[in-house]
C-alpha cells in the first residue's frame, strides 16, 4: 500500500479535503467521481504539479510528496494523451526512456517487447500526428510505461476514444497492467472502467472522499 | 541559482535596461515644466484617441466587407483581404509615411496628419480581428437573427453593438496603446504642433540634454501606457472562427473601403517610385554610398533577424515560470528615445559601434511586440507537452532541444524575419544612435526630410529587396537549424 495524508487544497470556490487515503501497490485503485468533484485536482497534485504544502505521501518508506516532480517517477497519460506531434511513435516512447537514463540498448528491447504487447508494429514508425485515436492511447501507455515508474497515473484515458474502441482498449490495459505489474491509479467518472479495471475504487464528491 | 532562474532574470533585467540605466544614472533630478508636459500629453492623448476612434470606424466597416467572403468559394479572396488590411500594419511606418504624403497634398502636418497615418496602419488590423471576434461570438446570433428576419440595422442596434460593447472598447483601447506610444510616425508628420511626449522626451535629450526630465516622463508614459495595457490584456479571450452564414452583416461597401484604403497606400507609393524613376540619374553620383548603406540594411536586418531568434528560443527555454509569464504578458517596451539614448551615452558611438547599438535598441524595442504577434501563444499550446515530458522526469535541457525546438524553430524564423524587415525599414532609431546614413531606410529618411519624395520613394523600393532578403535568410536559417540539430 502507498499511503497519502493530508491532501488538503484550498481554490477558494473549492477545497480538497483528504486528510488519508491509501492507493494499492498492486493492480488497480480507480479515483472515481462526477464533473468537477475535484478528481483531476487530486491528479496534478499527486504528480506534484500543484503544490500541496503539508501533504505526504509514503511509497515504501519513500515520502514522495517531498521530491519534485521528475524525482517522483510516476509515468503518466492525460486525458489528451499529448503525443509529441513531431516525433515518430517510437521516438515517442524512447523519448521517456531517456527522460530517465534508461541504457539505449536496454530501450530498443523494451520497446520490442511493448510494441508487440500493444500491438504497435504496425505504425512504430509512423509520426505521432497521423496516428488514429487508439493507436495514439497506445503509444501514450507505452511512453508512460517505458521509463520504468514506481506508479502509473491514467487521467480518463478512454474518453477520446469512441464507444466501440473502449471495450477493446481497456481490455488491453488491463492486460498490459497485469503483464507489467505496475501498480495504477486511474482517475474516471466512467463506470466501465471500474467494472473492468478496478481491484479497488475510491469514490471522491465535493473535494471529498466518500 | 539554476541556469533557467539565471537566464529570466537576465532576460528581465536585459528588458529593463534602460530604465534601470537611467534611473540609476540620472535619477529623476527635475520636474518638468507642468505646462509643457500637459501640452505633449494633451497631444498625445488626442491623437491616440482619434486614431483609435477613426480605426474602429474604419475597422469595423472594413469587417463587414471582410463577413462577405465566408463560403469556401470565396475564402482566397478573403485571404487576400486580410493581406491588404494588414499590410500597413507590417510594412515599416516610413513606406505609409511615404505614400500617404506624397498622395495627400498639401499633408496637415500636426496632431491631424498624424491621425491619418495611424488610421491607414491601423484600420486593417482593426477589421481583422473584428471580423474574427464576430464570426466566433455572433455567428449563431446572427444566423438566428437572420432566419427571424432581423433587419440590419435591428440586429445592429440591439444584437451586435450591445453584445460587442467590452470587445469594442478593448480593441480601441489596444490601438490607442500602440499609437500613444509611437514614436516614428509623430517625429515626420507631428510637425510643431503635433509634439507629443515621445517626441518631447526626444527633443528633451537631443535639443536640451535634461537627461533627468526626459527620464521622468518616460516613467510616467510607460505607467500610464503599462496601466492601459494591462487593462487590454485583462479583457483578452481565445477565438476561433466559425464558418457561419453572414448574409444579415456582409457589406461590399467594406470590401470598398479596404480597396480605398489599400489604393491609398498602394497607388501613392507605386506612382511616387514611377514619377522618381525619371530620376534615378541623380543616384548616379552615390553609387558607392548606396552599395555600402544597402549592406548596411541587409547587416542591420539580419543582425536583428538573429538576435530576436536567440530571444524568441531563450523566452521558450525559460517558459513556463508564472512569474516570468506574467512579467511578459504586462512588459511594455520602454519609449523608444529613452532606450536608444540609454544605448548612446554607454559606450563609444563611432566605427561599428551603430551597428552593435541599433540592432541592440531594436531588439529591445521589438521583442514584446514578438512575444504578443503569437509567440507566448505557441508557447502556450506546447504547455502540455511540456508538463508531460517534465513529469516523466525529461531535464529542461531535453525538453528543450527534443519538444520545442523542433516545434518552434520555423515559428521563430518567421518572427524573426518580421523584425529583419522592421530593422530593414527602420529610420528612428538610427538616426538617434548613427552620426551619419548608415542604412538606405535613413538615406531614404534624409530625402524625405529634404522634400524630394519620389527619389524617396525609388530609393525605399531597395529596402524592400533587404527586407525580402532577410526574411529569406531567417526563414530558411531556422530550417536548417531545426534540420541540423533534430537529425
Amino acid at each position: 500500500m502507498s499511503y497519502v495524508e493530508n491532501l488538503q487544497r484550498d481554490y477558494g470556490d473549492f477545497k480538497i479535503e483528504i486528510p488519508s487515503w491509501e492507493i494499492l501497490d498492486q493492480g488497480v485503485t480507480v479515483l472515481m467521481g462526477p464533473s468537477g468533484s475535484g478528481k483531476t485536482s487530486v491528479f496534478r497534485i499527486l504528480l506534484g504539479l500543484e503544490p500541496c504544502p503539508g501533504m505526504k505521501w509514503n511509497v515504501n518508506g519513500t515520502d514522495l510528496a517531498k521530491l519534485k516532480t521528475p524525482q517522483r517517477r510516476l509515468g503518466v497519460v492525460f486525458q489528451t494523451l499529448d503525443l509529441f506531434p513531431h516525433l515518430t511513435a517510437s521516438e515517442n516512447i524512447l523519448f521517456a526512456a531517456r527522460a530517465r537514463n534508461v541504457d539505449e540498448d536496454k530501450a530498443r528491447k523494451r520497446l520490442k517487447e511493448l510494441s508487440s504487447e500493444l500491438h504497435m508494429d504496425s505504425f512504430l514508425e509512423r509520426s505521432a500526428s497521423v496516428l488514429s485515436g487508439g493507436e495514439k492511447q497506445r503509444v501514450a501507455i507505452a511512453r508512460a510505461i517505458m521509463g520504468e515508474p514506481r506508479l502509473l497515473l491514467l487521467d480518463e484515458p478512454f474518453s477520446a476514444l469512441d464507444q466501440e474502441l473502449r471495450g477493446e482498449s481497456r481490455k488491453l490495459v488491463k492486460r498490459v497492467i497485469e503483464t507489467e505489474k505496475i501498480p495504477t491509479l486511474l482517475v474516471t467518472h466512467d463506470p466501465q472502467d471500474v467494472e473492468v479495471l478496478a481491484n479497488k475504487v475510491s469514490h471522491i464528491r465535493n473535494g471529498r472522499l466518500t | 541559482m539554476s541556469l533557467r532562474n539565471g537566464l529570466r532574470l537576465a532576460l528581465v533585467l536585459f528588458l529593463l535596461f534602460p530604465f534601470l540605466f537611467l534611473v540609476t544614472q540620472f535619477g529623476v533630478s527635475e520636474v518638468p515644466d507642468a505646462g509643457e508636459l500637459l501640452w505633449a500629453f494633451k497631444n498625445s492623448l488626442w491623437q491616440a484617441s482619434f486614431s483609435a476612434v477613426f480605426s474602429l470606424m474604419f475597422g469595423f466597416w472594413a469587417a463587414l466587407g471582410l463577413l462577405s467572403f465566408q463560403n469556401s468559394g470565396r475564402v482566397k479572396w478573403r485571404s487576400i483581404l486580410d493581406i491588404l488590411c494588414l499590410l500597413p500594419n507590417f510594412l515599416p511606418p516610413l513606406f505609409i509615411l511615404l505614400s500617404v504624403l506624397s498622395v495627400i497634398e498639401p499633408f496637415p502636418m500636426g496632431i491631424a496628419g498624424i491621425v491619418i497615418v495611424h488610421t491607414v496602419m491601423n484600420f486593417g488590423l482593426v477589421a481583422v480581428l473584428l471580423a474574427g471576434i464576430i464570426e466566433n461570438k455572433l455567428g449563431g446570433m446572427i444566423e438566428l437573427a437572420y432566419v427571424e428576419g432581423a433587419t440590419r440595422w435591428q440586429f445592429l442596434s440591439k444584437g451586435l453593438f450591445p453584445a460587442l460593447q467590452k470587445d469594442l472598447l478593448l480593441l480601441g483601447l489596444f490601438i490607442f496603446v500602440i499609437c500613444f506610444g509611437s514614436f516614428a510616425v509623430p517625429l515626420i508628420v507631428g510637425g510643431g504642433k503635433g509634439t507629443t511626449i515621445e517626441v518631447l522626451i526626444y527633443e528633451k535629450i537631443r535639443l536640451s540634454s535634461n537627461w533627468g526630465g526626459a527620464v521622468l516622463l518616460a516613467l510616467l508614459q510607460s505607467v500610464f501606457i503599462f496601466t492601459l495595457s494591462f487593462v487590454v490584456s485583462q479583457g483578452r479571450t481565445a477565438s476561433r472562427a466559425k464558418r457561419t452564414q453572414m448574409n444579415l452583416l456582409k457589406s461590399p461597401s467594406g470590401v470598398f473601403v479596404v480597396a480605398a484604403i489599400s489604393f491609398v497606400y498602394l497607388y501613392g507609393y507605386f506612382e511616387g517610385v514611377i514619377s522618381g524613376l525619371a530620376m534615378t540619374s541623380t543616384f548616379y553620383e552615390l553609387q558607392s554610398t548606396l552599395i555600402w548603406n544597402f549592406v548596411g540594411s541587409v547587416v542591420l536586418g539580419l543582425t536583428v533577424g538573429l538576435l530576436c531568434y536567440i530571444s524568441l528560443l531563450w523566452i521558450a527555454y525559460c517558459w513556463p515560470k508564472q512569474w516570468f509569464e506574467k512579467f511578459l504578458s504586462g512588459y511594455v517596451a520602454p519609449s523608444t528615445s529613452l532606450a536608444c539614448f540609454s544605448l548612446l551615452i554607454l559606450g563609444p558611438n563611432e566605427g561599428f559601434y551603430p551597428f552593435i547599438k541599433i540592432p541592440f535598441a531594436l531588439v529591445l524595442l521589438n521583442l514584446n511586440a514578438l512575444v504578443r504577434m503569437g509567440w507566448s501563444g505557441e508557447l502556450q499550446a506546447l504547455q502540455s507537452q511540456m508538463t508531460v515530458a517534465y513529469a516523466m522526469g525529461a531535464s529542461p535541457a531535453q525538453i528543450f532541444k527534443t519538444i520545442l525546438f523542433p516545434q518552434l524553430s520555423e515559428r521563430a524564423g518567421i518572427l524573426a524575419g518580421i523584425a529583419a524587415i522592421w530593422a530593414c525599414g527602420d529610420f528612428a532609431v538610427s538616426r538617434i544612435l548613427a552620426h551619419h546614413d548608415l542604412s538606405i531606410a535613413m538615406m531614404t529618411e534624409t530625402l524625405m526630410s529634404g522634400y524630394r519624395l519620389n527619389q524617396a520613394m525609388v530609393l525605399s523600393t531597395l529596402i524592400i529587396v533587404a527586407g525580402i532578403l532577410c526574411f529569406v535568410l531567417c526563414v530558411g536559417g531556422s530550417r536548417v537549424l531545426r534540420r541540423k540539430f533534430t537529425a
